[in-house]
């Protein structure tokens, strides 16, 4: 349950700026994506994500550390309830960074298949879009230009859609 | 890609991030959304433009909409518009008016039909009514949830919606969670088993139910792990669960109702409990039908015996207190506990902890004497920051008593130091009092001298009256302290060896030798003592106050006698001096008149003595209640202590939270405790 740091299996991760992180191994397990590489042995020393900066990459491992260390699921339940609230907390407090970054860190957790930290973007993501209008959304989300509907096409999508928009 | 995008032009020539992304995560993002809302997506890009017909996420609630028509609308489009062949796993619905009103059909056979998994009907109704049966039948549905007036609960009669009698057919259910509703027909006086078709139901819950009127509840779950029963409206006159996998029990065992409706405490029968892990009770009120409720509590207690881990409430800790004499006499069932825990969450923060009665303890962990016993004082509140206001009390309060301690150390100190200063006081008074004792008897000798003298001087001596002379002096003399003693019989002979030289001529040998003889032992105990004692005696003397001569004694005594002899009363000599130096009547010849026959300064020092005397008897009574609170308070601190370590999370609040030096203060009560 506890880390200790010492004895435990270490595994380095490397940003695709080169930065790496020497995590324990019962930290990287988190990732599903990791697991699996683990468990099928193909995991060198060194795990390279070229697809994660270093900015986004620690804050993953953060992210994991915590819950990690959180107290699983245990025969005193109260233990599990206060682990619950702890953990809380921390997401919504680690949740509390700029647009930009969430997506990156969805993105990221998407590729290593964290489902707690999937979970917790797409939830703050709605928490953001909820009840704002589709310019909102695009604004708010950083929407490609060139993926927006023509007038006319908005038009369109709105009048099949004018049960929705009442 | 890794690059965060610094300007818009840079993101027009790439896609965004989030358009990227499967269409799986964005579904996720819209279920968070109410249907409406994520409809409204549709409009954002071409991407979003039909994301939302994919969704398996349903979240339709018919208060997004100002009226239901407009609601049943939504869903008629909703439900067409999506794409046929995707799977609903999720469907929550909340709405209000009638049950049977079409949409609910539509949205529960849609649901049904496209293979859901997990489904919320949240029902806000005024009316009673009858669920509709077609609501009772999926083969897919793994996890649901019926809430009926989440917000309010009807008194579990009228108001209450019930459910039809049918068996319900959920092959596949694993979670039930039934809120606020009857279970059955609360005339029918009749026996149900709603769940029996529910074979892989492991957890059930029922909240805010009533069971009023029924004969038996069944639940027979080969499968069921955990069952709650909480804030229970009514239970039936027997509640009977057939579980052999049952771990967890959590129940309120007494109905929310006292009396009011129905039975209302849990009737327990069970069968299969052996794997049995943690039993959690507490009571819905606290009603006063501790005696009832005792004994029933101990059949209920039989029933759970295998429990590993035991938590009741404080209202249960009650009960079992109510009579402690034959819970003390009663064997207790549980054998196999490892854990025992009191929960203390529903008491207020401000509360003082609870204390259990050692009996209960005892009876309690009689066949398990290793287990862990916690008494749970902390609350798992739901909102943090309150939890951080719980533990600032704590550390206030913690703080607060050691540095009660602190002054209560200081009030010891401070009591000590005005204890030594007033025995100090004692000893000068009590030095002054002997000068007195002292002065008294020469005032009283020297009365009986000048009695003898005009004996002598009249060269005629009534020998009876110099018998009676010597024989008060003698009494004078062994009155006095030891110490004075001596001193006062060198004084005498002193006296009498300068009469004798004096009055020489006044009378001749033979009288002279009669005197001495009535004077009888005095003069030979002199005799024996003078030469030795003389030299002592004279330091004594020298310490008398030089103020009072014994030409003005002889005066007092003088006017003393005959104050004495005009008042009617004949006071022997003696008899003032016993008084004196008894210390009661200092200062005041009880028969000699009302005004006090002693200098103003006797009389103030003699009642300051006193007044002192009271002062450090008062000071030291307390000095020791002083001590009492000082111990009071460091067992409190030792108890808050040791209590704060063991919540680990605590000690460091506590330590972040206190001055270092109040800490060692708390350290140091601890150490004093112990000694």
């Amino acid at each position: 349950m506890s880390t200790s740091s010492s004895s435990s299996k270490k595994i380095v991760l490397k940003s695709a700026d080169n930065e790496t992180f020497e995590i324990d191994e019962i930290v990287a397990l988190e990732s599903q994506a990791i697991k699996n590489m683990i468990e099928d042995e193909c995991a060198d020393n060194v795990i390279p994500l070229g697809n994660i900066d270093s900015k986004t990459l620690s804050k993953i491992i953060e992210y994991c550390k915590k819950h990690a260390e959180s107290p699983k699921k245990d025969d005193n339940a109260d233990i599990d309830e206060k682990a619950v609230e702890d953990l809380k907390s921390f997401d919504a407090e680690f949740a509390k960074v700029d647009m930009p970054l969430i997506q990156d860190i969805l993105m990221a957790a998407n590729f290593l298949n964290i489902d707690n930290l999937i979970g917790l973007m797409c939830r703050t993501i709605a928490d953001r879009i909820k009840g704002k209008t589709p310019e909102e959304i695009r604004k708010i989300l950083n929407i490609n230009k060139n993926d927006l509907l023509s007038p006319e096409q908005e038009a369109k999508a709105r009048e099949e859609n004018s049960w929705a928009f009442d | 890609m890794d690059l965060v995008p610094e300007g818009e032009s840079i993101v027009a020539e790439e896609e965004d991030r989030i358009s990227k992304l499967p269409d799986d995560i964005i579904h996720r993002i819209l279920s968070f959304l109410d249907m409406k809302c994520a409809v409204q997506t549709s409009a954002v890009s071409r991407k979003w433009k039909h994301i939302w017909t994919s969704m398996p996420y349903l979240n339709l609630n018919s208060q997004v909409f100002p009226k239901l028509p407009q609601f049943a609308k939504f869903v008629k489009q909703t439900l067409s518009r999506r794409k046929n062949l995707t799977e609903v796993s999720t469907v929550d619905l909340r709405f209000t008016g009638s049950v049977t009103q079409f949409f609910v059909k539509s949205i529960v056979s849609y649901a049904y039909s496209h293979n859901v998994r997990q489904m919320t009907f949240a029902w806000l109704t005024e009316s009673s009514c009858e669920f509709p049966q077609f609501l009772f039948s999926s083969h897919t549905l793994k996890n649901l949830t019926i809430a009926v007036n989440d917000h309010h609960f009807s008194t579990g009669l009228d108001g209450m919606c019930r459910f039809p009698e049918l068996t319900w057919d959920f092959p596949s259910l694993e979670t039930l969670h039934l809120s606020g509703m009857a279970l059955g027909h609360y005339h029918g006086a009749k026996s149900i088993n709603l769940f029996s078709k529910c074979v892989n139901l492991k957890d059930l819950t029922l909240h805010k139910c009533s069971m009023y009127g029924l004969k038996i509840v069944n639940v027979c779950c080969p499968q069921l792990s955990n069952l709650t029963i909480s804030r229970v409206g009514a239970y039936p006159e027997v509640f009977q669960v057939v579980a052999p996998q049952l771990k967890n029990l959590t129940a309120s065992i007494s109905s929310i109702f006292p009396r009011y409706i129905g039975v209302d405490f849990l009737q327990l029968s069970v069968e299969g409990f052996s794997s049995l892990e943690k039993v959690n009770l507490s009571k819905s009120n606290d009603n006063d039908r501790k005696e009832k409720n005792f004994t029933r509590l101990l059949d209920l207690f039989q029933k759970l015996s295998c429990a590993k881990c035991l938590i009741l409430d404080m209202d249960i800790i009650q009960t079992l207190s109510s009579d402690l004499d034959l819970l003390s006499r009663v064997p207790c069932p549980f054998h196999n506990l490892k854990c025992l825990k009191i929960n203390t969450s529903r008491l207020k923060h401000t509360d003082p902890i609870p204390k259990i009665p050692t009996e209960v303890r005892n009876y309690l962990l009689e066949n398990s004497p290793s287990a862990t016993f916690i008494i749970d004082s902390t609350q798992v509140s739901h909102k943090r920051p309150r939890q951080q206001v719980h533990d600032n009390t704590i550390t206030k309060k913690v703080a607060r008593l050691n540095e009660k301690v602190q002054n209560q150390d200081e009030v010891i100190r401070d009591n000590e130091g005005k204890i030594q200063e007033l025995k100090e006081k004692l000893k000068v008074i009590e030095a002054e009092k002997l000068q007195h004792e002292n002065l008294m008897s020469h005032i009283v000798i020297q009365g009986k001298m000048e009695k003898l003298e005009g004996q002598i001087e009249s060269g005629n001596p009534n020998y009876e009256v110099i018998r009676l002379v010597g024989r008060d002096i003698k009494s004078v003399i062994d009155l006095l302290p030891e110490s004075l003693k001596v001193a006062m019989e060198a004084e005498f002979s002193c006296q009498y060896e300068e009469l004798k030289s004096r009055f020489h001529a006044h009378v001749n040998a033979t009288q002279w030798a009669k005197i001495e003889n009535e004077l009888g032992n005095l003069r030979d105990n002199d005799r024996t003592s003078l030469n030795n004692t003389h030299v002592q005696s004279d330091v004594s003397v020298a310490e008398l106050p030089r103020a009072r001569g014994p030409s003005s004694t002889n005066n007092e005594m003088i006017r003393l006698r005959e104050a004495s002899t005009s008042s009617g009363t004949i006071l022997f000599d003696r008899e003032i001096l016993a008084q004196v130096i008894k210390g009661k009547q200092h200062g005041h010849i009880s028969s000699v008149g009302k005004k006090s026959i002693f200098s103003a300064s006797q009389a103030r020092q003699q009642s300051s003595l006193a007044e002192l005397e009271e002062k450090v008897k008062k000071q030291e009574e307390e000095l020791k209640a002083a001590k009492e609170a000082a111990k009071t308070t460091q067992s409190q601190v030792a108890q808050m202590m040791a209590f704060m370590r063991s919540q680990p999370g605590w000690a460091e609040q506590l330590a972040r939270g206190l001055p270092s030096s109040s800490r060692n203060d708390g350290d140091d009560a601890g150490e004093g405790n112990g000694e």
